[in-house]
């Protein structure tokens, strides 16, 4: 199921919380609990129900292995408490192994001279976010820092369906804190009116904005020799902003839902185009990713080598984010992906280490740029096809002026300006609203943060809202879903 | 403002929209807007309600058989009632719709290809799309279609939603028709509509002379033929309604390009829809023709399509195999 679908908004989402704040008017915390797991796991079977049993049994393995990490704990068993991480660390890593990379290294190994015949295996949704989100409570038991071990929070805690397909991934200590709050249980206005506004903001910027770029970005990246300079550049720029839109809307729509069940979870995007360098741009984009990533790797590194001495700081930094990238997908596109920025992000910490010096506005350039032509590769299909990009997006395929964009000059028609004449064609307007409002507007974050309820407001998110809904049956993908 | 009634404006102001367009589709008149397939939709069931007192000869089929048969080359009174897009789940109603306001037909010629007693893939975007049956029609199509075919419907929730979105005209499938037509399209769908009237329902489909360029089997004859069972049932309803009325009825073959019919011979297909014309007509007693005509590619308008040239020459042919006056 799609927050943006007609069953989400008009079934399923008014259902489940007529559900949990009727438990919360009868004070049944348990109850109320126990409703947003059921809710949850048909939210996730809907999609596909093969994958419910791995959900489950997923959620299970992790609970049994926490159980006895936490056992082992207060008995001050600290060999089995180890061992028993280690297990749970297998186990999470065995899975996403075999889910997201076996295929693609039984293809890498026939590239080199291997005849292993590839297993097509189906990708459950959501596998990599429910692992890692287990991983990190895993890490928490054996530190100490996670406690909670009840089922039933437990399971909710996992399969809480706004964050459950794509993140943000959650820290099992603030959560639990919240599933155990029985105030959260009574309609606080103030949350339903922020919860909502950002579920609306979302939605807009999911279908009104990324799904509008899709169908260009998906001619544009289908043949790419086909690509010019304009249209090259063109392909790449609507990429990066529709891979924008489109999960940030997601985790907008996730953080809004949340909301109105006043469930605070974390945001996952701050204006990260308007980061000044590749550090702060990951500090912004998929913010709960790069935590996560920290804690499991990152910080484990560095406690590892017993100093910070630049050097271990650095390779900590390029095994932590070649980890994201890859984390991403399984593909070459995504080790070179994982590579960039991996080796972008220490040659930013070394200028910043030797205090070298560069202007914000070049540095943010020099950013956006550089974060574009990775885009390239994380969308295109194959290595060659992203140099083949590359090539076009360098002129190397030749300038081609459209005959469109000649015509644009003169076309303003409201109808072609939103989505364009033909499918696939660039919808102008979209497009240059889509750039301002990521370089020059507050993001939803910011406008929810200093939000207060005006008929502006009102205006805006009812026009959007309804504009929204009524593309609701137009194709669409959640690009984040295939990861 | 308090943020209690800024939610319920919010909520409320979405819906009152969504509402308020939804009244908008139902009362604005369909030819205004309605896409291009929608007045040949329009005209055939028109003419399936309008009283008529003339004894006629009928052409049920698909599109294939709509550009394929000439009813004035063939006779003054045949009448082409085939549909783009239409299976025997349409053309049932329209042969039983047709009888409770037309004396009985002379004759019936029945026309499908092959494809279409396997997919009824126009279901949703024809037959609802463009309010052809009445309701009750619809929600016993549906149960049909998910009872006997279980296995078509891949997520049979979302479908029958899909389908109440189609049968309560709601903006979600209409919106973009609208926009697209700028409410402009009454002219053309009424030009249209005369021209199909004047055609006696004839129309072509493809008019390409070089789509061979891009030419791609049909994916579905690339697959085992595999009838769905609703299809097989409507026909065999419709066939056997001839039969207890006793009007002649034929099932015929429509012509096929060298290009498909080589595929279709070579991966089995072809065998499998000819032992389930072979039990179509064991099992209902009417005449079913197993030669498919293969014609040249010269003759047709696209892949599935006859042009001009290959719907004269098929009319010849079926009115002189018929001996139809």
């Amino acid at each position: 199921m799609l927050f943006n679908s007609y069953i989400f908004i008009f079934v399923f989402f008014p259902v489940t919380i007529l559900g949990y704040f009727f438990w919360g008017y009868r004070k049944q915390l348990r109850m109320a609990n126990i409703w947003l797991v059921v809710a949850s796991l048909l939210f996730y079977g809907y999609w596909d129900i093969r994958f419910l049993p791995l959900l489950l049994g997923s959620i299970a393995v992790n609970y049994f292995i926490a159980g006895m990490i936490l056992s082992a704990r207060e008995q001050g068993q600290t060999r089995k408490r180890k061992l028993a991480f280690l297990l749970g660390l297998a186990f999470n890593i065995s899975l996403l192994c075999y889910y997201k990379y076996l295929d693609f290294f039984l293809e890498t190994l026939n590239l080199l001279g291997g005849e292993f015949a590839l297993l097509h295996i189906l990708l459950p949704l959501g596998i990599s976010f429910f692992t890692i989100t287990q991983l990190l409570y895993l890490l928490d038991c054996n530190e100490g820092v996670a406690k909670d071990h009840d089922l039933v929070n437990y399971v909710l805690f996992v399969s809480f369906f706004p964050h459950l397909l794509a993140g943000p991934i959650l820290y099992h200590k603030p959560m639990m804190k919240q599933f155990r709050d029985e105030t959260r249980l009574t309609i606080n206005w103030e949350n339903m009116s922020r919860g909502l506004s950002l579920f609306v903001i979302g939605l807009v910027k999911k279908v009104l904005i990324a799904d509008q770029l899709s169908g260009y970005v998906a001619i544009g990246y289908s043949d790419t020799n086909g690509l010019t300079l304009i249209s090259a550049w063109l392909t790449a720029i609507s990429y990066m902003l529709q891979l924008y839109y489109d999960f940030s809307g997601y985790s907008d729509m996730a953080v809004g839902l949340a909301q109105i069940m006043n469930i605070k979870i974390p945001i996952n995007f701050n204006s990260p185009y308007r980061a000044n360098n590749l550090i702060s741009f990951w500090q912004r984009w998929h913010i709960s990713l790069t935590n996560a990533i920290t804690a499991c790797i990152y910080m484990p590194m560095i406690k590892r080598f017993g100093t910070s001495s630049f050097c271990h700081v650095v390779l900590a930094i390029f095994v932590t984010f070649f980890l994201v990238g890859i984390w991403h997908g399984a593909g070459w596109t995504y080790v070179v992906f994982a590579l960039m920025h991996s080796i972008g992000l220490v040659v930013n910490h070394a200028w910043k280490h030797y205090h070298l010096w560069m202007s914000g506005i070049l540095s943010r350039v020099f950013m956006i740029f550089f974060v574009l032509v990775s885009m390239v590769f994380f969308r295109a299909q194959s290595v060659s096809d992203a140099c083949t990009v590359l090539f076009a997006m360098a002129g190397g395929q030749g300038v081609a002026w459209p005959q469109k964009v000649v015509d644009f000059l003169g076309d303003f028609a409201v109808g072609t300006l939103l989505v364009g004449n033909v499918p696939g064609e660039l919808p102008k307007l979209v497009f240059v609203i889509a750039i301002c409002l990521v370089f020059f507007s507050p993001n939803s974050n910011e406008l929810v943060r200093k939000f207060c309820p005006s008929y502006v407001a009102v205006v805006a998110l009812v026009l959007g809202g309804f504009g929204s809904i009524l593309l609701l049956s137009q194709p669409s993908e959640f690009l984040y879903f295939q990861f | 403002m308090g943020d209690k009634k800024y939610c319920e404006i919010i909520v409320g102001g979405i819906l009152f929209l969504y509402l308020l367009m939804t009244a908008f589709i139902w009362i604005i008149p369909n030819e205004i807007y309605m896409d291009k397939e929608y007045p040949y939709w329009k005209q055939q069931k028109d003419y399936v309600h309008a009283d008529g007192d003339k004894s006629e000869i009928l052409f049920l089929g698909d599109s294939a058989f709509k550009a394929a048969v000439l009813p004035n080359q063939i006779s003054s009174d045949a009448y082409n009632l085939a549909l783009g897009g239409g299976t025997a789940l349409e053309m049932c109603y329209a042969l039983e719709t047709y009888l409770d306001h037309h004396p009985k037909p002379k004759a019936v010629y029945v026309g499908f290809g092959s494809v279409h007693y396997a997919d009824i893939e126009s279901f949703q975007g024809r037959t609802l799309y463009f309010h052809y049956l009445p309701m009750m029609e619809e929600i016993s199509l549906q149960f049909r279609i998910l009872s006997d075919d279980t296995s078509y419907v891949e997520k049979p929730i979302e479908w029958v939603l899909d389908n109440l979105q189609y049968m309560m005209r709601l903006p979600s499938k209409y919106f973009w028709t609208l926009w697209a037509s700028r409410l402009e399209r009454g002219k053309q769908n009424h030009h249209d509509y005369e021209r199909l009237v004047q055609s006696k329902g004839h129309r072509l489909f493809g008019t390409d002379q070089h789509w061979m360029n891009h030419y791609h089997t049909y994916e579905r004859l690339q697959k085992p033929f595999q009838p769905l069972n609703c299809v097989d049932y409507y026909m065999r309803r419709m066939l056997n309604k001839c039969v207890a009325m006793g009007i002649p009825v034929n099932v015929v073959q429509l012509p096929i390009h060298k290009l498909d019919y080589e595929v279709i011979q070579k991966n089995g297909y072809l065998a499998d829809y000819i032992a389930y014309l072979d039990k179509l007509e064991k099992e209902t007693g009417v005449s079913v023709e197993r030669e498919i005509p293969i014609y040249d590619v010269t003759m047709f308008g696209d892949h599935m399509h006859v042009n001009m040239q290959g719907a004269k020459r098929f009319s010849q042919e079926i009115k002189l195999r018929y001996r139809i006056q």
